[in-house]
């Protein structure tokens, strides 16, 4: 088993006199001898020497120097070493701040030349600049709990990382083809991650990306909605406004280059308006951003021009898709509760997810949640997914399925996260947890042994229950 | 209502007088009296008749002999004389002989135990008797005694004497697959726990690495690592217990004894809620880890994870609310 060794921060030896208590021996001497004392200061705090010079008329004290904190860690320090006594070594607690995170080399950020073999069971991180997707779409709301307490959001690189994202490279590599995946696995085996380092890697790789990070909010009742009688669906315009910001704001002018393969009807124009052919996609985003009214159908007429383009491939992922194939929280004028197609934004994504909608180069990926109570995984999904039941789940011939919701899910394919971490992916983990100094005590083999046992290698109960809930943050 | 006749009752019998049978002239020839058969013994009433005879009859040789001893001033036995006493070599029958012997089917257990004690008692009398040399009170006891032996008891004798060394003995507690099992409880929660070495390590990506650049030195990669799995009804450790402090409970005895990632647990546990489910497991997972790990025993022992836990819910009295609860106290 490796020996895990702890890292200490390294603390200097102070020396034991503070500046001011030089000064006021210099000034002692200075009185005593009647001249200006040689004596320097061996303090690293960049004390200023003491000017003790008398003249004959009138003894002008030195300045006292006033110690001007520009920093917490400076007057931390000056304290500590006020209080210091002859032969005791000196307590100079460090402040966390100082600590120099001197990991950056695990910190490494994905990208296509690290994925080799030799990277799983190593911790990255993500991207963190402003156009990355985690900055741009957000992130779901268990993971922005957990990157929370980490310096740098970073995940492991499984062997099914390396699958997933294999598939997706062989998808820009070629022209004319495109997925419809959806991960599947039991609750807190990564899903959400694994789609998190799909979205990451294919912006890193010039795809143009719209990442949903929590489409329960589509249908959580929770943004505003109204019925529009031209496409007969209720339009959450809102949220395709903001939809239209994000991804023109995540393709990093991608849009600009991309144009309209022909005329266009402008949205909210009058009979007849057009966008010419050759429009740069940017302006249609901008009529939608400018007009939140127009957004939702903005918002199809860009995916539809997206999905015509082979010229950079489009990654559509959606993480809680099964909120989708659910009855919403909506209700309509009647009271009745509204199915999730009947929404402008579900609808979108579900005629991409089956295929009635095309994506001429590029995927639709997305992830099952299984923490939802109120949007579960239904039946018409589990089916369309090939998932097994367990002894005694089975259903009986006389359960219900919903024909539309199986119409949008046909097609789907589904891809199986490992329930479990293997032994060296939660050792990854662990490591960079205890070796990001994120927790005060140290860390041992039969800490990582228990806990590893305790949560069966899932990731989510080692994470949370194993290391958050126990150690002292 | 219609207008009834009068209905004339009589004030007197018509049939004719009683007179007892026994009163009559003939019945005194015709059926003389019979004296009802009494039983043996009064023991009769008990149901049990032979067995409560026998009890009785053991009770007085008991008695007997201790008086007569006692008068022979053997008993008392001073305090250096009741840890020197020779052993007995005795067989006595077991519950299925013993209930022949009583004119029953089935012995119940609670009678073969007071029978035994009885009989352990004048094993010692006679024993006693032997060492103060009162020879009809020690022939006595042995013609008592001799009625309640086994009749094998030559082979279970020299079965006995045969010296079982440490390991044989240890080697019993595995089974063809080298499994230990135990018993563990805590409140009312019972289980049953069994420990298998892990023979193959926790499968891993065959052709990875494991990490290559870190700060920290690791020459061997957790690629052949062995990890302890714990099943409880079937059912992932994690999954059944969500509470991370039962889990915790469940893993203690084995991170004590340092053999994580040595033994997988299996366990089948009912009765009781969460947490006295978890404690039952990890008693068990104790109490079976100790053939594995004899060394351990003495950890686990101070650990008290050996030891059966014995609070358990204490009963509501009368008078007040609950156990300990009174109601309140009314001056008036």
């Amino acid at each position: 088993m490796a020996s895990w060794t702890r890292l200490r921060p390294v603390v200097p030896l102070r020396p034991l006199l503070s500046p001011q208590v030089q000064c006021r021996e210099l000034r002692v001497s200075a009185v005593a001898l009647g001249s200006a004392s040689g004596k320097k200061g061996s303090s690293g705090g960049g004390a200023k020497k003491a000017t003790g010079k008398i003249s004959k008329k009138q003894y002008v004290p030195p300045p006292v120097k006033r110690i001007e904190p520009h920093s917490v860690l400076q007057i931390d320090h000056e304290l500590t070493r006020a209080r210091a006594y002859d032969n005791l070594p000196i307590f100079a607690p460090v402040s966390l701040l100082s600590v120099q995170f001197g990991i950056d080399a695990n910190y490494k950020i994905l990208s296509q030349a690290e994925l080799t073999e030799a990277a799983v069971g190593r911790s990255m991180a993500f991207p963190s600049d402003k156009a990355s997707p985690n900055q741009i779409f957000g992130l779901p709301k268990n993971l922005e709990q957990e990157f929370l307490h980490a310096p740098k959001p970073f995940s492991i690189v499984r062997r099914s990382t390396l699958d997933l994202l294999g598939q997706l490279d062989g998808l820009s590599a070629s022209d004319g083809s495109s997925q419809r995946l959806v991960l599947t696995g039991p609750a807190g085996c990564g899903k959400s991650v694994l789609l998190l380092q799909a979205a990451n890697y294919c912006a890193l790789n010039e795809w143009i990306v719209y990442y949903a990070p929590r489409a329960v909010e589509w249908v959580n009742a929770s943004t505003e909605f109204s019925f529009d009688y031209r496409s007969r669906v209720f339009h959450q315009y809102n949220l395709a406004a903001s939809a239209l910001s994000r991804i023109s704001q995540a393709s990093r002018g991608k849009l600009r280059e991309i144009q309209l393969s022909k005329d266009v009807p402008l949205p909210g124009g009058k009979a007849g308006a057009v966008l010419k052919k050759g429009t740069p996609l940017e302006a249609l985003v901008t009529v939608g951003t400018k007009d939140p009214a127009l957004a939702p159908q903005t918002l199809v007429l860009l995916f539809e021009a997206l999905g015509e383009q082979t010229q950079y491939p489009v990654l559509i992922a959606v993480d809680d898709i099964q909120a989708l194939y659910n009855t919403s929280h909506y209700r309509d004028p009647q009271f009745k509760l509204l199915n999730s197609y009947h929404l402008s934004m579900p609808r979108l994504i579900l005629e991409y997810a089956s295929g009635q909608r095309k994506l001429s180069r590029g995927a639709v990926v997305g992830a099952v949640s299984l923490s939802d109570h109120r949007f579960p995984l239904r039946l018409e999904l589990h089916e369309a997914l090939g998932l097994g039941w367990a002894g005694g789940q089975e259903p009986d011939a006389y359960e219900k399925r919903s024909k539309s919701l199986q119409m949008y899910a046909q097609g789907l394919r589904s891809m199986p996260v490992p329930p479990q971490f293997t032994p060296s992916e939660a050792a990854a983990l662990v490591e960079t947890w205890f070796k990001g100094r994120i927790l005060h005590s140290g860390l041992n083999d039969s800490f990582f042994h228990a806990k590893y046992a305790e949560s069966n290698g899932n990731p989510r109960e080692l994470l949370n229950r194993g290391i958050i809930d126990t150690m002292t943050i | 209502m219609a207008t009834a006749q009068r209905i004339w009752r009589r004030a007197y019998s018509s049939s004719p007088a009683f007179v007892p049978q026994s009163t009559r002239r003939e019945s005194r020839f015709l059926l003389p009296l019979v004296e009802r058969s009494k039983p043996a013994s009064l023991s009769f009433f008990t149901g049990d008749g032979p067995y409560h005879d026998k009890i009785i009859a053991l009770e007085a040789a008991r008695t007997l002999s201790q008086r007569e001893l006692q008068a022979a001033h053997v008993l008392p036995l001073p305090p250096q004389l009741r840890t020197q006493l020779p052993v007995s070599k005795i067989a006595f029958k077991k519950r299925e002989e013993m209930a022949e012997s009583v004119d029953q089917k089935v012995m119940r257990q609670s009678h073969y135990t007071k029978l035994i004690t009885l009989l352990d008692e004048l094993l010692h009398l006679r024993a006693v008797a032997t060492a103060g040399k009162e020879v009809e009170v020690e022939k006595r006891l042995t013609r008592i005694l001799q009625a309640f032996e086994r009749k094998d008891k030559a082979s279970v004798l020299a079965a006995r004497q045969t010296h079982i060394s440490k390991e044989e003995r240890l080697k019993k507690k595995f089974d063809e697959f080298g499994r230990t099992y135990a018993l563990g409880k805590r409140k009312e929660s019972a289980a049953r726990v069994w420990i298998i070495p892990v023979t193959k390590p926790t499968s891993s990506t065959a052709t990875s690495s494991g990490p290559t650049s870190t700060d920290i030195t690791s020459k061997s990669s957790p690629e052949n690592l062995k990890t302890t799995s714990i099943l409880i009804n079937n059912i992932p450790l994690p999954d059944y217990f969500p509470v991370g402090a039962d889990r915790e409970r469940i893993t203690r005895p084995l991170k004590l004894a340092g053999v994580l990632g040595a033994y997988n647990v299996f366990a089948l546990v009912r009765g009781g809620g969460s947490s006295g489910q978890a404690a039952a497991v990890a008693h068990g997972v104790s109490r079976a880890l100790v053939p594995h790990a004899p060394d351990v025993a003495k950890i686990l022992s101070k650990a008290r994870l050996l030891k059966r836990d014995p609070r358990m819910v204490e009963r509501k009295k009368t008078g007040l609310a609950k156990a300990r609860k009174a109601y309140a106290w009314v001056k008036r």
